[in-house]
């Protein structure tokens, strides 16, 4: 072996080693170990990583320095380089933001033998690293990216300890919005990317793990499609956002891509283990009567009616508090990186156990994950390979936060009385029998009601990447992967149980339910890519061929308990492909003026033979500002450069497989038809659409990268605008033309345009202290521009069901208008103000939306030596929500006349309306809001002991939430708030520790 | 040697990678055919002579349930509630809950402006019942277009028995589809129209089709029918006296559909019905109960049952809208519970004697009423609707549905209802052959029909009425007392021209308590503006 190696840490928050390069050179090692004393490499890895520099140096060189770590001040990079270099035999250089060093002997040595550090493999920014990003199929320097994408990368200590990978995202990259479901462990959010392009068909951004695209429609028995994911085995995040950046994936990227890539192996043998306890609670109930105050209603509402009023209950029941609880929930994770026999590998494990704050809701996930990274043949062949299988237990709950509202207070929890209701109070009529139209006591819904899931998702893929030999330009990819999934769930109501009278068969039959869901999706890719430079011209270009299969079966088994009568028993399957054909060139003239071309041709099953095809080009340039001579040597700027582009994507995901041709569907064995003495399973010819086709989005994009005063303000701005045409639409077909009367069809047209600006700084930075502060702002509007064949502004498509009556919808998709326009009745208030009951101005009027017209995320963090202080919040501004938990609210409601009582809100016993008025725009209400996302404080003990590094932190999630809205939480994806799961508040203590 | 060994790895390496790369070539893949066994292609359908019969219940069991899963799952309509989707319950919207005979306080899907007589071409329920005949129309359509001879050829379905079983089947799926255009025709006048002649395809833009162009194709259309259909046929399957029930019907309003009344034909038709095989059933209650497919007074029915077919619309929604409150403690209905949403206006109760309009506990049946047909349930209910939404008790219950049989056996699921809708009942014959006559002024001959019709309904043979009472208003109001519910009165009243004018007014006629006339635009329904906008063709009806 003739070579010693360099190593560069590049990115030192991974600490692991990516660019090497040999040089030549023989010394001497001078031996400086001595007690207490640690290798000199080990503070350089530290000192990289705490202060986000990377360091280069030879590791052969410094393999026999040792040091005393007491005189090294981690927090302080300048002081402790000073240190290094007046007592140990170094010398250092702040080149291009990366530390160089070298070995005073050495340097004398090799004066005239600097160290070439190539331009292209490390040009480095402060705090910003030059990163190598992912994009679709490769990787691009950050500062050669054409097109709009944003890399997030979690920061370990101020993420606010997401348990889902999504929720680590919040608030983090401009154009991104995260609306969580509400508090429910396990559950997921939703993600938009800039507004979103559909509106029939999926919103939903393309998620690809390690290269794999993994499949997002939903799963029975879990509420997360990502919920497999360990947030912890999560490196970065890429979002792409613009067409240049994501037609390479063509069909499925309308709604932007967000790339996922895992942490990789490495040979240095780590060990590292995290934990953390979080003990949440509601931080908000709704203000009901109590039992004394909802008495008193009854008594002056309806004075002089005995019936009614003799009727109350004389208990106190505060329904809400007997279905919430604090929780206390743990999370922990352990992960090894190592090599056996020269081969790199991660391994790491995960356990969640989180507990809900409505009793009996819990989540609980185990998952390993495991990548192995051999190198063979001078690394002309790089394998990948990962593997994560996860099982995810959820205890689900029929969520009783409406029910625990509208529950009479007056009732006791347990009955013993009746008989029937297994103890649980029960609304009995007159003649001692319940009464099938109440609603059931929330607690025994609780208690009773059984519902659990099991989910087994096995995620794994490998990947070969091969530098031919002897002609080291072209590399070819493969990628081969699946997402296998098995789902199986359990409900179980008793006999006899409230439930059993309310719902199911109205008969005091329980319930067992099961049913089983399996996904099984394969993709493989393959490509080549070839890269040439040619003094001032730089080439690379790329070709390649994907096949994606996506197959699930879904069974469902309801019985009652003896199993004799059949509720429902469903078995259904279906599948559909993808292949497609891509490629990409990028041309770099000088260094500063690049060019990407994309195009992808598309195949999808889900369209007839004549329109399997789409075609799905993109352009962008960039143009390095920063670079040209005129700003070369300008200090104020260190990165400047514009971008533009434009391109075409599409969609066809509309959930069936089988839309474009005609099918026929056999009836259910409860849904038969009685032909003389005989039931008979019918056979219903579908609508469909021969001519179904792709939707295509354009987008175009303009986008400003700067950084100034040495990247202490660094950001960019981003303007955008989104067609799409040829909406994968569901709409009304001319009557008589189809067999039924709505198809998924491409009519109709929908614009996007926004602007968004994010914003990294570092407002201060001394020797002890650095303060990081990043915020973005993006502002969207959506609007729809065409919806039907004969344009008219009457129609519209009602959606937005309301709660409080059956099948009622408040908003509509309509012309001119935003998706989701509330379409309600105007108020009409007397001088004081006050609604008028009942009264309104003319019909029915499409005015506000839920969407935010702009969102914001800040994140910021303190650091004073070995402390930090840190928080993310996230705010929208201009956005409806309707209070539907208010509107389905009214004086009359608390005796429906059927013998059964209902709670109020305090709120209507003293100023609501006496009949349901749910078309009322009295409660659409601005629901602006900022969200305090989490706090956190911590502290990172390096010196306690040699074998570990030891961190702590706390912190506190779901801190506050600033906003006029009236109702519980103003966060609520598409804005009818409606039976909401509270979002909890937590306070954790996260503790890690690192094995040196 | 370290050198050739790494040659050696390499090649295996290389190979295998190009070998992957032409593994997986699989454009061909994008063809796919569906892999669920219950869902197939049109080929496989009618490949099979089993699924025929299947194919020709759908036609059937889209009148009353609304999808392949019960009682909601996999809906015919979307984008409106399932619920809500079965024809029946949507007919009852337009066809009763518009008149005197009912009244509810929901305001969901346009219930409202149908109690209020304010509907709009936005209107929901208006919508989805256009929606849903349309689907008939096109299942029958599609039906036609699959079963001809030359496609039988084509299938190689020669067997001469299955030939003329499929001919059976097409005779009655062109009545279902008549049936619907008479609807049409009823309910929204100038409608689309799209046959088996034309083709299957969604750019299709079907043209308008004038009211009396549409009669004219319907009366045709039936009298074809009439000689193709059996003389008789399994239960739940139309035969030949359908086709006369209907032409009587359309006869009986020609002149309401094209200004030409038809009285003598309308006359003529019923009489056939009524010299055919059916005959009155002894009461007038068991038409109504769980077991009613054992009355020979029902001619087409629309069948159900609790658990092999569910449904929230069919007679399950009749029944549990019917009960509510306290109801259950008095009566045996079959169900465990019910919706508590759906009255009657004072006027239908008032169409009663007064003795006659009290529930009474210990007849429940009403069979020792005066009129057996004052199925009435009023014990904490007030007579008048003061106020809307108002509660249950505001308006008296009605108890005429129910899912027990005759000797009081319930049904066989406690939340979804045996019983079969009577879409044409006998004794309606009957009162058409008398209105006929006495518009063609034979008195007698009407008075010996009502005779017949209220002979059944009283008892006690109070009943009786003479020659001085067959005048119009008499006619009309035996028709409400004889068939409530029973999706006629909006057509009744209309042909009466009662429906709109000041001439007879209810409680919350024209969203007045004391009621009110409302404008004569409202006889017709509006063409629902999603299909104006789906279909340049149309031209709105007047006035909307």
């Amino acid at each position: 072996m003739k070579k010693t190696v360099i190593s560069i840490i590049l990115l030192a928050t991974t600490g692991l080693p990516i660019v090497t390069y040999g040089k030549s050179g023989q010394e001497k090692p001078i031996i400086l170990k001595t007690e207490n004393r640690v290798s000199i490499t080990k503070v350089f890895d530290k000192l990289s990583k705490t202060s986000k520099i990377p360091f280069l140096y030879s590791s052969t060189d410094f393999k026999d320095v040792f040091v005393e770590e007491n005189g090294v001040n981690y927090s302080s990079l300048e002081s402790s380089l000073k240190y290094l270099k007046n007592n140990y035999p170094i010398q250092y250089e702040i080149k291009n933001n990366t530390v160089i060093l070298r070995k005073t002997k050495l340097k004398q040595i090799a004066r005239n033998d600097d160290f070439r550090i190539q331009k292209d493999t490390i040009s480095i920014q402060e705090k910003k690293i030059d990163e190598v990003v992912i994009i679709g199929y490769g990787k691009v320097k950050k500062s050669d990216a054409t097109g709009s994408l944003t890399t997030v990368k979690i920061d370990s200590g101020n993420n606010g300890s997401p348990v889902s990978a999504q929720d680590a995202l919040t608030g983090k990259a401009a154009g991104v919005n995260i609306i969580s479901p509400g508090g429910a462990p396990g559950a997921g959010s939703t993600i938009r990317i800039r507004g979103g392009s559909s509106l029939s068909a999926s919103n939903d951004p393309l998620i690809v793990i390690d290269g794999i695209a993994i499949d997002n429609s939903s799963t029975s028995g879990s509420s997360n499609i990502l919920g497999m994911i360990n947030p912890n085995d999560i490196d970065t995040y890429t979002v792409l956002k613009d067409a240049s950046s994501t037609a390479i994936y063509g069909s499925r990227a309308s709604n932007g891509v967000i790339i996922i890539t895992t942490k990789k192996g490495s040979k240095k043998t780590r060990f590292q283990y995290s934990s953390n306890t979080k003990v949440s609670y509601n931080p908000k109930m709704l203000d009901v009567l109590t039992g004394d105050e909802y008495r008193n209603f009854i008594k002056d509402y309806y004075a002089g009616n005995n019936t009614i009023i003799n009727g109350l209950g004389t208990g106190n029941t505060d329904w809400q508090k007997e279905i919430y609880r604090t929780s206390v929930s743990n999370d922990q994770n352990f992960s090894m990186t190592g090599a056996v026999k020269d081969i790199p590998f991660r391994l790491s494990l995960g356990y969640t156990d989180q507990q809900g704050i409505i009793k009996k809701n819990s989540y609980e996930r185990m998952n390993a994950s495991l990548a192995v990274n051999p190198s063979f043949f001078d690394k002309h062949l790089n394998i990948n390979l990962n593997y994560k299988p996860s099982i995810e237990n959820n205890n689900f709950i029929s969520n009783p936060a409406s029910s625990a509202v509208g529950f009479d207070p007056t009732r006791p929890v347990y009955d013993n009385s009746s008989q029937y209701g297994l103890g649980y109070f029960i609304w009995n009529d007159a003649s001692g029998k319940p009464i099938t139209i109440a609603s059931a006591n929330p607690v025994s819904v609780l208690n009773l009601r059984k519902d659990k899931s099991q989910v087994i998702r096995q995620i794994g893929n490998i990947q070969l990447d091969y530098k031919i030999h002897g002609f080291e330009d072209l590399k070819l990819n493969l990628n081969s992967g699946f997402d296998i999934l098995k789902s199986d769930g359990d409900i179980f109501v008793p006999d006899n149980a409230p439930l059993a009278w309310t719902s199911i068969g109205n008969d005091g039959q329980g319930l067992l339910e099961n049913y089983r869901q399996k996904k099984n999706n394969y993709q493989f890719d393959a490509y080549a890519n070839y890269t040439k430079t040619l003094s001032n011209h730089k080439i690379d270009l790329m070709g390649g061929y994907s096949w994606q299969k996506f197959w699930q079966s879904y069974d469902d088994n309801q019985t009652n308990i003896t199993g004799n009568k059949v509720y429902q028993n469903i078995i259904s399957k279906s599948e559909y492909y993808l292949v497609s054909f891509y490629g990409r060139l990028n041309y770099t003239f000088k260094d500063r003026y690049l060019f990407t071309g994309t195009l992808r041709n598309d195949g999808s099953s889900r369209f007839s033979k004549d329109n399997h095809w789409g075609l799905f080009p993109s352009a962008a340039f960039a143009w390095k500002i920063n670079e040209e001579a005129f700003l070369k040597d300008n200090s104020f700027f260190s990165d400047l450069k514009l971008r533009l582009s434009y391109g075409k994507t599409g969609q066809q995901d509309i959930g069936g497989d089988y839309e474009w041709m005609q099918t026929y569907t056999f009836s259910q064995s409860n849904a038969l038809y009685q032909l003389g003495n005989q039931y008979y399973q019918t056979i219903r010819p579908n609508g469909y659409d021969p001519n179904l086709k792709w939707e295509t989005t354009s987008t175009y994009n303009i986008g400003l990268d700067f950084g100034i005063l040495k990247n202490r303000i660094s950001g960019s701005v981003e303007v955008y605008k989104r067609t799409t045409d040829d909406l994968l639409n569901k709409i009304s077909v001319a009557a008589g033309s189809n067999l039924t009367n709505m198809i998924f069809t491409n009519v109709g047209s929908m614009e996007n345009k926004g602007l968004e600006i994010s914003l990294n700084t570092i407002p201060v930075k001394t020797t002890d202290w650095q303060w990081n502060l990043d915020a973005n702002i993006t502002f969207n509007k959506s609007e729809i521009t065409k919806l039907t064949l004969v344009d008219s502004p009457n129609y519209g498509v009602n959606i937005g069901n309301v709660s409080g009556s059956t099948a009622g919808t408040i908003q509509t998709h309509s012309v001119g208008f935003s998706p989701y326009t509330f379409y309600l009745y105007q108020q009409e208030y007397d001088e004081a103000g006050k609604p008028i009951e009942g009264k309104y101005k003319g019909g029915l009027v499409k005015d506000k939306n839920p969407m935010p017209k702009s969102f914001m995320g800040i994140s910021s963090k303190v650091s004073y030596k070995n402390w930090y202080l840190g928080f993310n919040g996230h705010a929208n501004f201009g956005n409806y929500v309707y209070n539907n938990i208010k509107s389905k609210d009214y004086k009359t409601k608390a005796t429906l006349g059927n013998g059964t009582y209902s709670n109020i809100l305090s709120y209507t016993a003293e100023q609501g309306f006496d009949n349901l008025q749910l078309y009322s725009d009295f409660f659409l209400e601005k629901a602006s809001f900022f969200r305090m996302d989490n706090i956190t404080l911590g502290h990172n003990f390096k010196t306690i002991s040699e074998k570990f590094d030891l961190g702590v932190n706390l912190s506190v999630q779901n801190v506050f939430v600033i906003t006029k809205y009236t109702g519980l939480d103003p966060e609520v994806y598409l804005g009818i708030d409606n039976n909401m799961y509270s979002r909890p508040r937590s306070f954790l203590f996260g503790l890690n520790v690192n094995f040196k | 040697m370290l050198t050739s060994n790494n040659q050696i790895m390499k090649r295996i390496y290389i190979t295998l990678i190009f070998s992957i790369f032409t593994l997986n070539s699989c454009v061909n893949d994008l063809d796919t055919v569906p892999i669920d066994r219950n869902i197939v292609t049109t080929e496989q359908i009618y490949s099979n002579p089993d699924n025929y019969k299947g194919v020709l219940a759908k036609c059937y069991a889209a009148l009353s349930l609304s999808g392949q899963q019960g009682p909601t799952g996999d809906p015919d309509i979307s984008n409106f509630d399932e619920g809500y989707s079965s024809f029946v319950r949507l007919a009852f919207y337009v066809q009763v809950l518009t008149t005197d005979e009912a009244i509810m306080g929901s305001q969901t899907n346009g219930l409202r402006q149908m109690a209020t007589n304010t509907w709009d071409s936005n209107t929901a329920i208006l919508n989805g019942y256009y929606a849903r005949l349309y689907q008939i129309i096109g299942y029958s359509n599609e039906f036609l277009r699959q079963t001809t001879d030359a496609k039988l050829q084509e299938r190689g379905h020669t067997d001469a028995g299955f030939k003329q079983q499929v001919s059976d089947f097409r005779a009655e799926a062109r009545f279902l589809r008549a049936y619907s255009y008479w609807v049409l025709l009823d309910t929204y006048g100038k409608v689309p129209f799209v046959t088996d002649a034309d083709k299957q395809d969604p750019q299709f833009l079907p043209k308008q089709i004038s009211r009396t162009d549409l009669y004219s194709y319907i009366e045709n259309e039936l009298k074809e029918i009439e000689t193709a259909l059996p003389e008789t046929n399994e239960y739940g399957r139309v035969d030949k006296t359908a086709a006369n029930f209907l032409l009587s019907r359309l006869y009986l309003n020609a002149e309401v559909y094209t200004k030409n009344p038809q009285w003598t034909k309308a006359a003529e038709y019923a009489e056939k019905v009524i010299q055919s095989h059916y005959s009155l059933s002894p009461k007038y209650l068991y038409n109504f109960l769980a077991d009613n497919h054992t009355s020979r007074e029902i001619i087409w029915s629309l069948n159900l049952d609790g658990v092999q077919s569910k449904t929230y619309g069919g007679t399950t929604f009749f029944v549990l809208a019917q009960t509510g409150g306290t109801m259950l403690n008095y009566l045996k209905l079959g169900i465990a519970g019910g919706w508590g949403n759906i009255r009657l206006r004072p006027e239908f109760v008032n169409k009663f004697q007064l003795a006659d309009q009290n529930f009474v506990t210990t007849d429940p049946d009403a069979f020792a009423k005066n009129d057996s047909r004052a199925l009435f349930f009023n014990i904490g209910h007030k007579k008048e609707i003061a106020a809307l939404p108002g509660t249950f008790q505001d308006g008296y219950a009605f108890t005429k549905w129910r899912n027990v049989t005759k000797n009081g056996v319930v049904g066989s699921d406690a939340a979804y209802v045996d019983t079969d809708f009577p879409m044409f009942r006998l004794s309606e014959s009957y009162l058409t052959a008398a209105e006929a006559y006495i518009r063609l002024g034979k008195n007698s001959e009407a008075l010996n029909y009502v005779t017949i019709i209220r002979n059944r309904a009283y008892n006690n043979g109070n009943g009786s009425v003479s020659l001085s009472d067959m005048n119009l208003n008499f006619i009309l109001d035996e028709r409400s007392r004889e068939l409530s519910w029973e999706l006629l009165r909006r057509t009744d009243l209309i042909r009466f021209n009662k429906f709109t004018t000041a001439d007879y007014l209810w409680s919350w006629k024209g969203n007045a308590q004391a009621g009110k006339a409302v404008d004569a635009k409202f006889n017709i329904f509006p063409i629902p503006s999603s299909d104006i906008t789906a279909n340049p063709n149309l031209i709105q009806n007047d006035g909307y």
